[in-house]
């Protein structure tokens, strides 16, 4: 409303300025002046019947302006019309505001929305198109395939005879995935060529097949493929593709990792990322599997969520049995926010514009809100059964003291691997825990000082039903706070902080007042919503732990699952580490970071990788590696069912273990790296898939004591490191896994040694025994 | 500068903490008879700012919530806005650590044992069911020593095993 008074004034002063010669006026406020008294081209249509139109039929074109113009000379418009354009001289319409151009179809042409070449595809051609005071009309068209163009406001396909090659290419495609075109040969020995081919995409110069993998939202027009034979060349049709996707989803480095800073002060390394590419641009998007988020509840209304939400399956815990009903939680904590931002990361809608996507982004979830309920134990059991094909545990324990698993939650979980997914056995997916610098004042009593975790210590994670799962960094490398242990599986992109260096970026509560983003965080511009890619705050790039490393695990075995939907939990596993792309490479042997007394002579503190009998490398931070999604869905595809056969477990018939070494009393030599050895012979020859032990050690300060297991053949796994600040005296029936064996034979002499690594308090090695778990 | 680790510090800890434990387990009547209080931590540092809770007023720390014995409960009713919740602590004899008492009886049947039948003969009050995993959750009985009351449930020849579920530690997300 403003500018048009402002125009009718300036109109009225034109020729006021003119007499007088005014030249501030011309001058000082050109820009203003232009823009005020330009006439601009409003519309282009046509008043051409929608349809398809072939060789000699006339179209007429009217391009609108927004004041009558009088125009000199003939003026050309450049249509779009497959190998070679066509240029359409002025037909009519000077002295009002509509000029009408007449297309006549030449043989050959061809377009599937007949649209101009480009914006500035009406030309003088020597002429002038000025308005009634003499200014010279603004040529310039509206976007191509915008309202106001000709092709965002008609429907005309040019469709002339072919006698080359035919066909239709998709006027739609999605990020990430792959967009291909063959035409129909309709002889041979044509040779392809292509007219504003997108970047992303190749062309097979003998098929004609136009295909790429599109890695942004766009909208490319007017591409034509052109099919040449001796003198004759026609196009198939000229055509745009408009490519949708989600507008965040270049910041999630897990995805796709680019170097790009996640909004954090600096990014990552290229290619350290979960390396899906492939399996995603082939469709693979864990359509139809369901996956359970028992966590401290989950929005399940949240924008980019709420269409994988499996209706009636979500439960909240705090409600009576059986505990069906919403699990969105209250999100004045922003902890709360948690559960939905797992949710995001395993499974966040893809390709919805909103966002950015999920590694599974077609997968089936339900939440739980689980943490934030008493957790007993009829909770803890119904939270890992139903009719999902994964569980995803972004929670555990502190590890600052060992804390057994639950019975009836153990018992669970062996139902539900050998019952759940019709009896190929639902995956348990837990994170290893944040504890690798925890403090021990938030563990259980007071204290200023610190504990060196291990995933060991949570019980749920000291089982072999578990797929224990590390984090990495942006840049390929343990992050700050992972716990390492023997029984880490896989690792995944978990994250920093998202301040100096990059966090994972997920769903958040909606709204700037709630959520990890909001209006009072300060940690980078889009967690407090003044970004414009986070103007609702209902997304977050600072979700970061192996809470973030669980979920992306869990999304890829979605993606496995989908592409091999008989594998067993156990084959998903086997594949996950064989699989595993291994991080951080050149890890070598790390000694105490507390140094000093908390060291021993001749002995290794933790190790680096090491390489089992078998060939496969291990190492207790990374557990196989870094998942590698395509590698493990290129192994889904051809994987023999049968490899792995029946679970053996080393039990008797009663189900005790069947290898121990009775009752014992090996004193523990204080203070020296050399400890005190025990052996058990195991009989049994099996190909190992984990193995786990029991110990009872009397010590006044477990604190002190190191525990490493050495296989038959001579690999050697640390269960546990000295001087690890763990809470407590005495182990009882400690329960310890270690993966570092796998696929190497079981029987021969098992050798356990136990290390006291401080001065002072001595200890006794009671019992122990051993449990291979293998087929 | 905060030292990351302190080796004597750690080993006063634990000295602290193990003798604590053992006074506190020595004191078996409060396991029943005496009133204890839950509060979530995070509630005490944000909402009463500069409160410190006193030793002989903390039976145990479960982050996030804390354990506060009859000793507070003058302390937490001048406290406006904290959510209290009243519950037992109890010894867990498998790790000899203090926990919460839930209020159930976790029963696991023999396999061979018709949970529907165990459910409809049983004079308890069934919380739910797990039939997957043969178990049954009882409530236990207000007022009544559930010690007792598992000692009894275990006299039939259907349960395998009968304990009462004492929780240590809270599970939190990573």
């Amino acid at each position: 409303m403003t500018h048009f008074r402002f125009k009718l004034l300036c109109k009225n002063i034109f020729w006021l300025i003119l007499f007088f010669s005014l030249p501030t006026c011309s001058s000082k406020n050109s820009d203003e002046q232009s823009s005020a008294f330009t006439t601009t081209v409003t519309g282009v249509t046509s008043s051409t019947t929608n349809g398809s139109y072939s060789t000699g039929q006339v179209i007429s074109i009217e391009i609108s302006f927004s004041e009558i113009i009088v125009l000199v000379g003939t003026p050309q418009l450049t249509l779009t019309t497959g190998c070679s354009d066509a240029i359409v001289n002025y037909s009519s319409g000077s002295g009002t505001k509509i000029l009408t151009f007449l297309y006549t179809v030449r043989a050959g042409d061809g377009n599937f929305d007949l649209d101009y070449s480009s914006t500035s595809a009406l030309s003088l051609n020597g002429g002038t198109i000025i308005d009634n005071e003499g200014n010279a009309a603004s040529l310039t068209l509206p976007t191509i395939g915008a309202a106001g163009s000709l092709s965002g406001s008609k429907a005309i396909i040019i469709s002339t005879p072919k006698t080359l090659a035919s066909g239709t290419p998709a006027a739609t495609g999605l990020q990430d995935r792959i967009w291909t075109f063959t035409p129909t040969l309709l002889t041979s020995g044509i040779t392809f060529t292509a007219i504003n081919k997108p970047s992303w995409a190749t062309l097979n110069s003998s098929t004609g097949t136009l295909s790429g993998n599109p890695d942004a939202i766009d909208t490319l027009s007017n591409i034509s493929i052109c099919a040449t034979k001796a003198s004759t060349t026609e196009t198939i049709g000229s055509f745009s593709v408009v490519i949708t996707g989600d507008p965040i989803k270049s910041e999630a480095w897990h995805l796709k990792n680019t170097g790009q800073t996640s909004f954090a002060a600096a990014g990552g390394t290229s290619g350290e990322d979960l390396n899906l590419a492939g399996t995603i641009s082939e469709g693979t998007t864990g359509l139809g599997i369901k996956i359970a988020v028992s966590d401290n509840g989950t929005q399940i209304a949240h924008e980019d969520l709420t269409d994988r939400i499996i209706s009636g399956a979500s439960k909240n815990y705090t409600l009576a049995s059986p505990w069906i009903g919403d699990p969105t939680p209250s999100f004045t904590d922003p902890s709360n926010a948690h559960g939905t931002a797992v949710a995001g990361i395993i499974g966040a809608t893809g390709w919805n514009g909103k966002g950015s996507r999920g590694v599974a982004p077609e997968s089936s979830l339900a939440g739980f809100l689980f943490i934030g309920s008493d957790q007993s134990t009829d909770k803890f059991v119904d939270q890992a059964n139903g009719d999902f094909d994964i569980f995803n545990y972004s929670y555990g324990y502190s590890q600052c003291q060992s804390k057994p698993i639950n019975a009836s939650l153990e018992t669970q979980l062996r139902f539900g691997t050998t019952t759940l997914r019709g009896g190929k056995g639902a995956l348990y997916v837990k994170a290893a825990g944040n504890d690798y610098l925890g403090s021990l004042s938030d563990c259980n009593g007071s204290g200023s000082s610190n504990y060196l975790g291990n995933s060991n210590m949570d019980g749920q994670n000291a089982i072999y039903q578990t797929v224990v799962v590390g984090a990495l960094t942006a840049t390929g490398n343990r992050t700050s706070y992972s716990s390492p242990g023997s029984n880490l599986w896989v690792s995944a992109p978990g994250g920093q902080f998202g301040t100096t260096s990059p966090a994972i970026i997920s769903t958040d509560a909606i709204g700037c007042s709630e959520g990890l983003s909001r209006t009072t965080n300060t940690a980078n511009t889009f967690e407090s919503g003044t970004s414009s890619l986070n103007s609702n705050c209902n997304y977050t790039s600072t979700m970061n732990g192996t809470s973030s490393a669980a979920p992306n695990t869990s999304g890829a075995i979605a993606l496995i699952l989908q592409t091999q939907p008989l594998l067993t939990w156990r084959d998903v596993k086997y594949i996950l580490a064989k699989t595993a792309k291994k991080v951080d490479a050149n890890a070598g042997n790390t000694s105490h970071p507390g140094g000093g007394a908390n060291s021993l002579t001749d002995h290794t503190y933790q190790q680096g990788w090491i390489q089992n009998t078998a060939g496969i490398f291990f190492h207790n931070w990374y557990g196989f590696g870094g998942v590698n999604v395509d590698a493990a869905v290129a192994m889904a595809k051809t994987y023999d069912l049968t490899l792995l056969g029946t679970l053996n477990e080393t039990l008797n018939n009663d189900g005790t273990w069947k290898f121990s070494s009775g009752t014992i009393a090996l004193a523990i030599p204080d203070n020296i790296a050399t400890g005190v050895s025990s052996s058990i012979n195991v009989t049994d020859n099996l190909k190992i898939e984990a193995v786990e032990i029991e110990l009872s050690v009397t010590h006044n300060f477990i604190t002190e004591l190191g525990v490493e297991l050495t296989s038959p053949s001579g690999t050697k796994s640390i269960l546990l490191n000295i001087n690890s600040y763990i809470k407590g005296a005495n182990f009882t029936a400690l329960h310890l896994n270690t993966n570092a064996f796998l696929d190497e034979m079981a029987n021969g002499n098992w050798t356990l040694k136990v290390i006291d690594g401080y001065l002072a308090d001595t200890g006794t090695l009671t019992h122990w025994k051993i449990k291979i778990n293998g087929h | 500068m905060k030292p990351i680790f302190t080796k004597s510090k750690n080993n006063n800890q634990k000295l602290e903490g193990k003798n604590r434990l053992r006074a506190i387990s020595n004191e078996k009547i409060f396991i029943f008879s005496g009133q204890t209080y839950q509060i979530r931590t995070d509630l005490i540092a944000t909402e009463s700012k500069g409160v410190v809770f006193k030793s002989s007023e903390i039976v145990r720390n479960l982050n996030p919530f804390v354990i506060l014995n009859h000793n507070s409960k003058e302390l937490l009713n001048r406290l406006q806005g904290l959510q209290l919740q009243p519950l037992k602590v109890a010894e867990n004899f498998h790790t000899g650590r203090l926990g919460v008492v839930t209020g159930t009886i976790v029963i696991t049947l023999v396999p061979s044992t018709n949970i529907e039948n165990f459910v409809k003969d049983s004079k308890w009050e069934i919380g739910s069911l797990a039939p997957q995993i043969h178990t049954v959750f009882l409530k236990v009985i207000t007022q009544e020593d559930p010690l007792l009351q598992v000692k009894e449930i275990k006299k039939d020849l259907r349960v395998k095993s009968a304990e009462l579920e004492i929780i240590e530690n809270l599970a939190k997300v990573q």
